[in-house]
């Protein structure tokens, strides 16, 4: 779970800085992968409202050619979706240890 | 095919059986209530529907104040008057349930049989108004909490006995419940039991977290912060809002297995509802 918390505040720290570069391409791209990932968490019930808060901004900063903010945004909620889903896949064993006995 | 669909058959059949064979929700129950009455071994065991109430002594002389003038009254008048109104077809929600719907919220949720599925209060009243050709409430809150708030009015002070019948689904179902109120979710990682079990008693800034045990005697509950009276699922779905996962729908299995749970483990407690918290 450390790493989990590790890897979130590393990713908030990201800016757009390192996306100056971006273009309507990449940011396309990174918006197609966090929005499969994305989809794959709220199946398994496992979505985070703050993902979808970053994808929705995504998406609003893409409309308006943002495309470092975009992308960045997008890579941020790709990588907390794929957290979301590691973080149920562990409970589905892990929360028996919680269990009042 | 037919290979694929036996084994997705026999997949669903396996499945309640073995939540049957691992599940033993009466001793799941005598540990729940041991765990909080050795925590907090200073109240009383039928004060712990009083929830925060019975952990902090100015907070409780708060309440007895407010409850001179208890809030969820408007509530409960109102429910009673929706209780009571015709519907189109000449029948009442009385018509749906049992003793006429007064003095029976202390066996909610309960098992239908028919469908295998649990049947919160929230969801009886809707099936009611189907029945009817009257179109659902809103789950959470307005005139839902408003009729339950009536209902459970009349029971208040009822000995809470949610049944679980000896059937692998109804096994699966508290199962169900029970599991989500263990698991971690959201990005802050939090489970129900995180702040109920775990954390009950301690301050959440000023706010102090209620025990697990009693928590659903005093539902529906008028919260200040909310300004109104709220349904047991309004207050999942604020949990799951506040551990920053997306929340369940109102009438989604996971919740009503989750009270199905949770009211089950508070079998035994007087009804104290509505209730009224911070």
């Amino acid at each position: 779970m450390r790493r989990l918390m590790v890897m979130t505040a590393m990713l908030s720290m990201l800016g757009t800085a390192a996306y100056a570069d971006a273009t309507k391409t990449s940011a396309d791209a990174a918006l197609k992968a966090a929005d499969a990932r994305a989809a794959l968490a709220d199946k398994a019930g496992a979505q985070w409202t703050s993902t979808v808060a970053l994808l929705k901004d995504a998406h609003k900063a893409e409309a308006a050619g943002d495309f470092a903010t975009a992308q960045s945004k997008a890579m941020k909620a790709d990588a907390m979706a794929k957290l979301s889903i590691t973080e149920a896949h562990e409970q589905a064993s892990l929360w028996q240890a919680s269990v009042i006995h | 095919m037919r290979r694929l669909l036996y084994a997705a058959l026999g997949l669903a059949l396996a499945v309640p059986a073995w939540a049957a064979t691992r599940t033993n929700p009466a001793a799941d129950l005598k540990a729940f209530q041991s765990y909080f009455h050795k925590k907090f071994p200073q109240v009383a065991p039928n004060d712990f529907v009083n929830g925060p109430y019975a952990m902090d002594a100015s907070m409780r002389a708060q309440w007895n104040d407010i409850m001179q003038f208890p809030p969820f009254q408007f509530s409960i008048d109102n429910g009673k008057a929706l209780f009571n109104a015709a519907f189109p077809d000449g029948h009442h929600y009385a018509d749906c349930f049992a003793n006429k719907g007064i003095g029976i919220t202390q066996n909610y949720p309960q098992f239908d049989a028919k469908t295998g599925k649990i049947v919160t209060l929230e969801l009886a009243i809707n099936h009611c108004r189907a029945e009817h050709g009257q179109p659902p409430l809103d789950m959470s809150a307005g005139p839902m909490a408003d009729i339950e708030a009536y209902m459970t009015s009349t029971s208040d002070g009822k000995i809470i006995n949610v049944k679980i019948p000896n059937d692998p689904r109804a096994l699966a179902d508290y199962a169900a419940g029970e599991q989500y109120f263990y698991s971690r979710r959201g990005q802050l990682n939090f489970s129900c039991a995180s702040c109920h079990v775990q954390g009950a008693g301690d301050h959440l800034r000023s706010d102090v977290l209620a025990p697990a045990l009693g928590m659903t005697a005093s539902f529906p509950i008028y919260r200040s912060t909310w300004g109104s009276t709220g349904t047991l699922v309004r207050r999942f779905i604020e949990c799951n809002s506040q551990v920053r996962a997306v929340p369940s729908k109102p009438d989604s299995d996971a919740y009503s297995n989750l009270a199905y749970f949770l009211a089950y483990m508070n079998n035994g407690l007087p009804v104290a509802g509505p209730g009224e918290r911070p």
